[in-house]
């Protein structure tokens, strides 16, 4: 009976001494990611986060700069994430949507989404308590950079669309490197010209469409404003119609086929700038945002020169009746509105424009440098092709009209709609009044 | 009332144990996917509150979205392609693997690493290389006295490199193929050549109806798979799907539309439907299997 009672007794007592372990065991498993926790909330030192895109000299610059700044502001470190442009602006705009973005960041895409949601810091107050000091700025270029007349970003660097010119292709050809104020005309004369005089799989000039160049919209963009045009009205519509998309993609569809540029198969091969025409020995002139100056020229064993975007003025193809070029630059620097540390981030932000030290180290990695101080400061040290660069960029400031009107929020997409149009036309799946029509049309879902 | 103290203590402490998995399973795989199927009656952006829209998107992609019919279109050409002639690759592999020669695992293994490759953004961009302007491809076709053209970038082309991709990466169902082939029973061959049956007849009549279900399961898969596929894609035309969305899967434009252009609700509507397709057609697969799949056991 005793003994009975003793199984009785101490079976159950067994049991819930396993059971005790089982549930030690398992609720330890579980509080597993609490002392993570508790470092987390005690970590109140600066640690900042910066993003950019880039090729390799323009991030080996920057994360010189990220160590200077981390050498005098001891204790405080700034991460940097960084790589090509291709899927940045995917990973950013999940990082915002999860509320997880960089403090400090360049944006390739939809940034009046962000701002239109409120994501990103609005700088005039910084710039009114002389936190962030523009004095030696440009004034013009800001004002293209501000949306809805406020000012969210400054440019990194001051950059715009642009042609290179491979100067040995020129010269073998015999035709004459062209001058900051040519037309289209030019253009299409030089193309044809060299395409003529080049061996067999030389064109004159890369496609319009280049896939990494221009994304085919800027250019249009400045045919517009030599119109007197904006791309898009205040409201966010299509600001043109029918009659200029169709002259715009008739000159091209033209040029194409008098072979003055490749055919779209030879176009499509492009997979970022490190491939396109230029580089792969396919043509003599290529369009794309002039930030790339010196990456481009580290890729060419021919010395290239940058050039303008033509204009209208005096072409008969594609006349207008003002400049329409200006300085849309691409290089903007952005300040997350969710920041944790506003300060050093305006900070930063202030050094990238106006700190001695950190312009002989970004020298033109970005473009011109905003300031014109710091532009004079690094002049001597940069190399003949950033120095075309800085030509090319005084040039179209000194001539830009003030015209301007920000893209709305899906700007970007009537950008790739724009691509995809060229190549409808380029791959001969749709002739030049088909593709207008499909444009029209579907810009107005997509802007719906 | 002691007596359901026991088996609830014990119960308890089995639970605790899955929680980690169960917390796993509702954080990070039921939840998103209800989720998800609410946000694609939305115009979710990733950044705002999303509005309902109620049936919108998926009425836009119905009736007006023509990138979305031709994502579909191309994804469709992709499955029906890629994953037959995958399976038929890897089988004929199999065949000649399961043959008694020196240094077989050898063989085997190297069969098997592009597989392990084939996923990959390396490969992919191999890819572009081997079928670019001046690529090997068109160096081959030159030599032959073809003109020489860039597969990748020509719209008529570019889909059939990536079926290429798919097709050289036979590695798994070619493993699962192997150990169909082990199980089939030697005295069946044995007979038939015994009957004076050759060796396509031999396959004809033995191999392939005993390998039905290693089939099925393989093309199932493959289905799945191919349906899903987005790395090579991403890759191949730099995140764009072209040339002129020529290579535009489904998920690509999904992930265009979601990360690319913000309209989250509006890929998660294109999501749902991809369950749907990928659910009928498997269902379909399901159903025909009675005709053609047999099973061993079955007839007994």
């Amino acid at each position: 009976m005793a003994a009975g009672n003793d199984t009785r007794i101490t079976e159950p007592t067994a049991a819930a001494g396993r059971r005790g372990v089982l549930l030690g065991a398992a609720s330890l498993l579980a509080g597993a990611a609490l002392p993570f926790r508790r470092a987390r909330a005690q970590d109140a030192k600066v640690n900042m986060r910066i993003s950019w895109w880039g090729s390799d000299d323009r991030h080996q610059r920057t994360l010189k700069m990220i160590k200077l700044w981390e050498s005098r502001n001891p204790g405080a470190t700034m991460a940097a994430q960084y790589g090509g442009l291709i899927g940045y602006q995917d990973k950013l705009s999940t990082e915002f949507a999860g509320r997880n973005a960089p403090d400090v960041m360049q944006i390739a895409d939809n940034r009046e989404s962000l701002i239109a949601s409120g994501r990103l810091m609005l700088l005039d107050p910084y710039i009114a308590s002389g936190q962030l000091n523009l004095a030696d700025a440009n004034k013009s270029v800001l004002e293209t950079v501000k949306v809805g007349g406020k000012l969210y970003s400054i440019p990194w660097g001051l950059a715009g669309g642009c042609f290179f010119f491979d100067t040995k292709v020129f010269a073998d050809t015999g035709v004459e490197l062209p001058g900051l104020g040519w037309n289209w005309d030019d253009f299409a004369a030089a193309a044809r010209k060299i395409s003529k005089a080049a061996p067999k799989g030389m064109y004159g000039s890369a496609d319009i469409w280049a896939p990494a160049g221009t994304r085919a919209f800027y250019p249009f963009e400045f045919f517009l404003r030599g119109r007197g045009k904006t791309a898009f009205t205040e409201a966010g519509k299509l600001n043109f119609g029918a009659n200029e998309l169709t002259e715009w993609l008739s000159f091209w569809d033209g040029l194409r086929r008098e072979g003055a540029v490749p055919p779209a198969e030879v176009t499509a091969l492009e997979n970022g700038y490190e491939t396109s025409p230029i580089i792969a020995g396919r043509s003599a002139m290529y369009p794309i945002n002039s930030s790339i100056a010196s990456s481009l020229q580290g890729l060419s064993k021919n010395k290239l020169v940058v050039g303008t975007i033509p204009s209208g003025l005096g072409s008969k193809a594609l006349p207008a009746t003002q400049y329409g070029a200006f300085i849309n630059t691409s290089m903007q620097v952005y300040v997350n509105a969710a920041t944790k540390f506003p300060k050093q981030s305006i900070e930063f932000v202030n050094m990238i424009t106006n700190d001695p030290e950190f312009a002989k180290i970004q020298l033109m990695s970005r473009g011109v440098s905003l300031s014109s101080k710091m532009a004079a400061l690094v002049t001597p040290d940069i190399a003949p092709i950033e120095q075309s660069m800085v030509q090319m960029v005084q040039y179209v400031q000194e001539h830009a009209t003030p015209l301007y009107v920000p893209w709305p929020k899906a700007g970007s997409q009537i950008q790739d709609l724009m691509q995809r149009t060229h190549q409808q036309v380029a791959f001969g799946q749709a002739s030049v009044a088909q593709a207008v029509t499909r444009f029209i049309d579907e810009a107005g879902q997509i802007m719906e | 009332m002691a007596r359901f103290r026991r088996p609830l203590g014990e119960n308890t402490a089995g639970y605790l144990f899955l929680l980690p998995w169960f917390i796993g399973l509702t954080v990070f795989l039921a939840g998103p996917t209800l989720v998800s199927l609410g946000l694609s009656f939305t115009d979710y952006n990733l950044l705002d509150v999303p509005n309902w829209v109620g049936v919108r998107n998926y009425e836009r992609l119905f009736t007006q979205d023509r990138r979305y019919h031709n994502a579909l279109m191309v994804t469709l050409t992709y499955v029906m392609f890629a994953a037959p002639l995958n399976l038929a690759f890897a089988l004929a592999l199999a065949m000649a693997l399961n043959a008694r020669i020196k240094g077989l695992g050898a063989y085997r293994a190297v069969y098997y690493i592009p597989s392990l490759l084939g996923g990959s953004v390396a490969v992919s961009i191999l890819w572009r290389q081997i079928f670019g302007l001046g690529g090997i491809v068109s160096q081959i076709l030159g030599f032959f006295g073809f003109e020489g053209s860039s597969w990748v970038s020509s719209p008529s082309q570019a889909l059939w490199t990536l079926i290429i991709l798919h097709v050289w990466q036979f590695g798994s169902p070619m493993v699962i193929f192997l150990a169909g082939l082990k199980q089939v029973p030697a005295e069946l061959y044995e007979a038939a050549s015994i009957d004076g049956a050759g060796p396509w007849r031999q396959f004809r009549v033995i191999t392939v109806p005993m390998l039905t279900p290693v089939i099925f399961f393989n093309l199932v898969l493959q289905i799945i798979n191919s349906f899903q596929a987005f790395t090579p894609a991403f890759i191949v035309s730099g995140g764009t799907g072209g040339p002129l969305d020529s290579t535009l899967f489904y998920t690509l434009y999904l992930y265009l539309q979601g990360f690319g252009n913000f309209r989250m609700g509006y890929a998660a509507a294109m999501g749902w439907i991809l369950l749907v397709i990928i659910g009928a057609v498997t269902a379909l697969a399901f159903f025909s299997s009675r005709y053609w799949v047999h099973y061993e056991d079955a007839g007994r």
